[in-house]
């Protein structure tokens, strides 16, 4: 007989007796208390005892929600083994295994740090390419809402937009599939920027920042290459994905901590800076088919890096630092720009000093 | 204003009389969970969660519950999770689908979109209801189940028009919308048949913004001092304002679950917290330079620390004994609203 000491709590009052299980090899169990006295035989099909947990009480659900807990875990296993022919010790003796703790732990990181380096951004890519369903052009009026918040009309000659319009005509054409459409605003800085539906917004202090044509082209082309290889919506994709990732992970832990939050956001601007770079690549190679000097993209590079830095030395001394950015240092692209065009030896890679008009 | 109402949630409470007050006696909260033993659990639940593409996460989930109720001990009983994991994986799909099926229509037909955005604005008083009767039912002590009954306007009130009222008033009565909701959540909780009160007044809340707001424009003067007087010294400033940034967020969490908790009572038995802001910022500071430093895996263990903490600073005030709850009816709830409140990111 398999005698197991405990509490009982009837589930009708929260009044808690001590008392005991009685076990016996042919499938009878017995509850056993002692104030007041009673000695019930319990159905066997009822009783329930719930998986080991750490150090926690082991919990015998005994039919009609009455509970008897115990410390002896080795009792109530041999309490399942009777009424079942098997235990479900399965789960703690993984919890306790240091072997199975250590593979867990490796496979864990490597999981993480494989599934945030190279599942994340592949398979945002495929989802983007493969199924534009989801991540829709169709929702167009991004403008707009940027028109009501941020912008302000341009304020630039009409001859101006025009001759800069004719400039891109033939890049637009060549990007047809694209559906790109130009705007001006103001109201933002010098700044360039693509949305997703194919809108290409130029600020009025950006077409003023730009020395020379091909810088305009130069940047034009890097917008394009954001919206080829459809950033935008791969990064809501990515972002989406580790979110989920996260909360499958770390859910029960609690979400919206700071903890959590923080490395969400770095790993999110991390990948803000892949794009950048994978639409400077775009560029520098449609720059170079085009027969444009690169030097004009390294000069305009320059050019907005020492605009914003000015802009921002008005109000602090601090410098944003690298993992807080959304785009690669400026110092960082022009190198990867003048490399580019050192490999193909087509140039001379010089310092980038703007080109004369 | 407040105390409109208030006859209605004592009444229901079992008067045992006046003079047993007298032979109460005070019992902490006692969190027995240990970090190491709680981190095993907590890798082998992800390793199984990667391994089944997810599907595990539900037992995941129960399993890490069940260690935080079991571990909770008062008056020398441990609370207990009961939740079945099939009813989370059920509640986890339907919600998965949803948000898909959500942010799916709200890309291609917005004009579905935004209906199904509106259709969500008003689902969403009915699955907080949902999502805190599962918790409450699927959460006992000494084998008695908690409740939770709210209804649909009260839900909707506290979690819009409150809050809303606070902002039109440019947040002065923001302490106000938090009592209401303080109280929603409490006054219709039961431990089985017998009801919690929650007795707070809009001053109480009021103090504890009151003092934040003093002590930033204090601080925000200061630093601002500082800056135009010695421009060299402008991160001196900014330091100022990040150590002012962390105590208000510990001086906020702290005196507002002291108020949460002194404010609450279960029939007789009153409860009384004594949360710190030294032992809380030290908690904080810890855990947070422990992750930070094991790149998230002293996360289980710092949710143990802070479990702990809190525990063994809330008590409550035994007038007579725990014995005499009685059950209540039962009744099944299921586990879609919570699981709707986890993948839509409206908790509680």
């Amino acid at each position: 007989m398999l005698k197991i000491q405990g509490r009982y709590l009837s589930g009708k009052t929260s009044r808690q007796q001590f008392g005991c299980l009685e076990a016996f090899e042919n499938q009878t169990v017995y509850l056993v208390t002692s104030d007041p006295e009673s000695r019930a035989r319990i159905g066997t099909g009822d009783i329930k005892v719930a998986s080991r947990l750490g150090s926690t009480p082991r919990e015998i659900y005994l039919g009609e929600n009455q509970l008897f807990t115990t410390d002896d875990h080795d009792a109530a296993d041999q309490l399942v083994l009777i009424l079942r022919g098997k235990n479900n010790a399965f789960l703690h003796k993984l919890e306790s295994n240091l072997t199975v703790i250590f593979v867990a732990l490796v496979l864990t990181v490597l999981f993480v740090a494989g599934a945030t380096i190279y599942g994340v951004p592949k398979a945002a890519e495929v989802i983007a390419h493969k199924f534009p369903g989801f991540t829709s052009e169709k929702f167009s009026d991004g403008l707009a809402v940027l028109d009501q918040t941020l912008f302000e009309p341009s304020q630039l000659e009409a001859e101006q937009k025009q001759r800069v319009e004719q400039l891109f005509r033939p890049f637009l054409d060549a990007h047809a599939q694209l559906n790109p459409r130009i705007y001006f605003r103001s109201g933002i800085g010098a700044n360039a920027f693509a949305l997703p539906n194919g809108e290409i917004i130029f600020t009025d202090e950006f077409v003023e920042l730009a020395e020379h044509d091909n810088e305009l082209i130069a940047v034009l082309l890097h917008e394009l290459g954001h919206l080829k290889h459809k950033h935008i919506a791969r990064r809501a994709i990515q972002d989406a994905m580790i979110t989920l990732m996260t909360l499958f992970i770390i859910g029960d832990i609690g979400s919206a901590d700071l903890v959590t939050a923080i490395p969400i956001l770095l790993l999110d601007l991390s990948y803000s800076r892949e794009f950048e770079r994978e639409a400077d690549h775009y560029a520098v190679e449609q720059l170079l088919a085009a027969d444009i000097p690169v030097e004009y993209f390294a000069s305009i590079m320059q050019k907005l890096y020492e605009h914003g830095k000015a802009q921002q030395d008005d109000e602090t001394d601090f410098e944003m630092p690298r993992y807080l950015s959304t785009h690669p240092a400026s110092e960082e692209r022009i190198t990867l720009i003048q490399e580019r065009v050192f490999k193909d030896g087509s140039q001379k890679p010089e310092q980038a000093t703007p080109p004369t008009q | 204003m407040i105390e409109n109402g208030m006859g209605t949630a004592s009444d229901s409470v079992q008067q045992t009389g006046s003079s047993e007050k007298a032979a109460g006696k005070l019992a902490i909260f006692d969190f027995r969970g240990d970090g190491l033993e709680y981190f095993k659990i907590w890798i082998v639940n992800i390793l199984l969660t990667i391994v089944t593409l997810g599907i595990y996460s539900a037992w995941a989930t129960v399993r890490n519950h069940r260690y935080f109720y079991s571990n909770l001990y008062l008056d020398g009983n441990n609370f207990s999770y009961l939740a079945e994991p099939m009813q989370i994986l059920k509640g986890r799909v339907i919600a998965v689908i949803a948000f898909i099926a959500y942010y799916y229509a709200l890309t291609n037909y917005p004009v579905y979109g935004l209906l199904a955005t509106a259709a969500l604005v008003f689902a969403i008083p009915y699955f907080y209801n949902q999502s805190l009767a599962f918790n409450a039912r699927m959460s006992a002590y000494k084998n008695i189940q908690f409740r939770f009954k709210g209804s649909y306007g009260e839900a909707f009130m506290v979690l819009y028009i409150w809050p809303l009222v606070g902002v039109l008033t440019l947040g002065i009565l923001i302490p106000l919308s938090m009592l209401k909701m303080h109280q929603y959540v409490v006054r219709n909780s039961a431990y089985g048949t017998c009801n919690f009160s929650y007795e707070a007044k809009h001053f109480d809340y009021a103090k504890i913004f009151l003092v934040l707001l003093g002590a930033g424009l204090t601080i925000g003067g200061l630093s601002w001092f500082i800056t135009l007087m010695f421009s060299d010294a402008a991160i001196l400033g900014i330091v100022l304002f990040s150590v002012f940034y962390f105590a208000a967020f510990i001086y906020f969490m702290v005196q507002m679950s002291n108020l949460y908790f002194r404010s609450s009572s279960l029939g007789e038995h009153q409860f009384d917290a004594n949360l710190d802001m030294s032992g809380m910022a030290k908690v904080v500071l810890i855990n947070a330079l422990l992750i930070v430093l094991t790149l998230g895996l002293y996360l289980p263990a710092a949710k143990v620390r802070m479990t702990k903490y809190i525990a063994e600073n809330v008590a409550l005030n035994i007038s007579g004994s725990l014995d005499h709850f009685i059950a209540a009816e039962q009744e099944s709830v299921s586990a879609l609203g919570e699981q709707m409140g986890q993948v839509f990111d409206f908790g509680t």
